[in-house]
């Protein structure tokens, strides 16, 4: 189908929704496909049941394709409205008045909203799931550090991403390079201070606590994405919210560690007074962190 | 402390369109009064509810205070000049490239839109406990917070501290004190002018200022003399963020040679003590010797003899060396 042709409807609980799954965990795009794929299919052989019923024949003798159902070998079809029209007058289960009794009860609530307006269809993604349905990133970082002042900058990232099948190039792109920024600013400088003695955070603002900016990071940034179908999944995509965030961060202080050598710091975000300390003892400074502070 | 709740404590916003009357304001109403430039110092105190000033003095619609003018001996610039408009000035890129330099390195753009270089030179100390609210030494009270065994002090002072560690935060001011530039200030007695180095005050002076505005005195113009016009500068700038981000440390120097001999030389940096700080020992220690590496480490170690640092903030003293080696013969000869 044409990109645009579905009209895309911002939620609201007044709209009469499904139930779904909460939109987080990086799990969004691996279990909404899922269920989406789901009510696809249900779909589809709603509509070739609602065409056999009016046209003849049996349901798997036709086919949706270009906004139609149509009988296989160029035989009768009828548009997606018209099979709307024909649904509202077979009823049940083909215009929401009955519903697919497996789907949540937010989903039937909404379903006997909408009954009557349509071709209603309801189903529940019940496809074999085994394993965890985690994504990956390889990610690689060069940095370019000054020992004279302690302070580096980010010369090239490169984020290599395994996330099932890529539905979205754009968007995925945005999310892994966007999260690895948030990796980054955990490597590079964003951080909270609290003062031990009162246990009062200090860093109370912006330029304060310094959370990464564009010129943080580098010019030319890089992703791709191995788009290798999961098979534990009919659509084959994962999500990929959180991971890059690990990826960012630990490939800057890899990078860090390879350039100026073992144990210069030991804790996550480095600075310029963490390097240029140790480099002025002419031994690592810093110890772990023993208390979250 | 400090809680964030943007709404403003009520005051009088007064809102004079000439520095005579932007000067009698402030001297009517003295220690009552709040003299805003850009606001991006006051905000953060009037939001944070810290700061309650019973009268605003807003100079953002004095017109004469705004503006580089060439004079017959280089130029001035009005104290409500904004920064953004100094970094382009072409004047100013090509003889004192050292101050476009340093006023570029300022926040972020679109704060450098917003903040004016009288502003930039007369902002309040940065310390986040004094920020914070917390009741310290320079906000009246009894205690340093940032110098205690665990207090958070890596952006605090190795020089100049006395009950108060805070250091100047200002990134254009050591860039005016190797121009040697001049503050002109009207205040009650009349117009006052002073070289940029007396500017500033140290804690040991008085705890609750950084500079020498008193209630009533306003800041109209820095001067900027000819003597330096087209020197060898530097400027370097030290910070976590590569925007948006006070200095860690910078330093400014403006050099003079002949064949490779530094004639004459300032050096400044800021960042390091409740005030920027001219390094008289190191400037003549380096006049009459070559501009080199040599001369640089000479200039670097002697700029940091009697640094005391703090618990987290030793870092300074080697930074500090380097970026005034830096100074003299540059980052790149210096690696």
């Amino acid at each position: 189908m044409r990109h645009g042709r579905p009209a895309v409807v911002w939620g609201d609980t007044s709209k009469n929704f499904p139930y779904t799954c909460a939109s987080g965990g990086s799990q969004t795009t691996h279990a909404m496909t899922r269920a989406a794929y789901a009510v696809g299919l249900e779909c589809v052989q709603r509509l070739k049941e609602v065409a056999a019923a009016k046209l003849g024949g049996q349901a798997d003798e036709y086919e949706v394709a270009n906004l139609r159902v149509t009988r296989k070998g160029a035989g009768a079809g009828m548009s997606f409205a018209e099979a709307a029209q024909h649904a509202i007058k077979l009823g049940g289960i083909y215009d929401g008045h009955d519903v697919n009794p497996d789907v949540n009860k937010a989903t039937k609530q909404s379903v006997a909203a909408l009954a009557g307006q349509g071709l209603v269809a309801s189903a529940k993604d019940k496809y074999p799931h085994d394993g965890d349905s985690y994504s990956y990133l390889a990610c690689f970082a060069e940095v370019e550090a000054d020992v004279e002042t302690g302070v580096y900058r980010i010369v090239d990232y490169l984020a290599y991403a395994d996330v099932g099948t890529v539905l979205h190039p754009a968007a995925l792109g945005g999310q892994i390079l966007g999260r690895s920024t948030l990796g980054i600013g955990h490597a590079i400088g964003q951080k909270w201070v609290i003062d031990p003695q009162y246990g009062i955070s200090i860093a109370e603002r912006f330029y304060q606590n310094r959370p990464p900016t564009i010129l943080d990071v580098p010019v030319n940034m890089q992703w791709n994405a191995l788009n290798i179908p999961d098979p534990e999944t009919p659509v084959g995509a994962r999500g990929c919210g959180e991971p890059p965030v690990g990826g960012g961060c630990a490939s800057i202080l890899n990078a860090l560690s390879d350039a100026l050598g073992d144990n210069i710091f030991q804790r996550a975000p480095v600075n310029a007074d963490t390097i240029l300390t140790s480099y002025e003892a002419g031994r690592p400074m810093q110890n772990p962190l023993l208390a979250h502070i | 402390m400090a809680v964030i709740r943007d709404v403003m404590p009520a005051f009088d916003l007064l809102q004079p369109d000439s520095a005579a009357d932007a000067q009698k304001l402030l001297e009517q109403y003295g220690e009552d009064a709040w003299v805003m430039a850009g606001g991006l110092d006051s905000f953060d105190w009037l939001k944070d509810r810290i700061k309650k000033p019973k009268v605003l003095v807003d100079l953002s619609g004095v017109e004469e205070l705004k503006g580089i003018r060439a004079t017959s001996d280089g130029v001035e610039i009005g104290a409500m000049t904004t920064l953004t408009e100094i970094a382009n000035h072409p004047a100013i890129q090509r003889d004192y490239s050292v101050l476009a330099q340093a006023v570029e390195l300022v926040a972020s753009p679109q704060i450098r839109n917003q903040g004016t270089l009288g502003g930039n030179v007369s902002q309040d100390a940065r310390c986040w406990y004094y920020r914070g609210g917390w009741p310290c030494y320079r906000a009246g009270g009894n205690i340093c917070y940032a110098d205690t065994p665990v207090g958070r002090n890596r952006e605090h002072a190795i020089f100049g501290a006395n009950r108060c560690v805070a250091v100047h935060p200002s990134d254009s001011a050591p860039a005016l004190i190797v121009l040697d530039a001049k503050f002109v200030m009207q205040t009650p007695k009349g117009e006052r002018e002073v070289d940029a180095e007396d500017y500033f005050v140290g804690p040991e002076l008085d705890i609750t200022r950084l500079n020498i505005l008193k209630p009533g005195d306003l800041l109209t113009a820095i001067r900027i003399p000819a003597k330096w016009a087209g020197a060898k500068f530097y400027f370097e700038k030290v910070r976590d963020r590569n925007v948006w981000d006070f200095p860690l440390m910078n330093v400014a120097s403006a050099m003079k040679l002949e064949g490779g001999t530094i004639s004459d030389i300032r050096i400044a940096v800021n960042a390091v003590a409740p005030k920027p700080m001219r390094l008289r020992a190191a400037e003549d220690a380096a006049r009459g010797k070559p501009a080199n590496a040599d001369t640089g480490e000479m200039a670097g170690k002697l700029a940091v003899v009697g640094a005391v640092p703090l618990q987290f903030n030793g870092y300074k003293i080697p930074l500090m060396r380097n970026l005034v080696k830096r100074a003299i013969v540059g980052a790149q000869e210096a690696a």
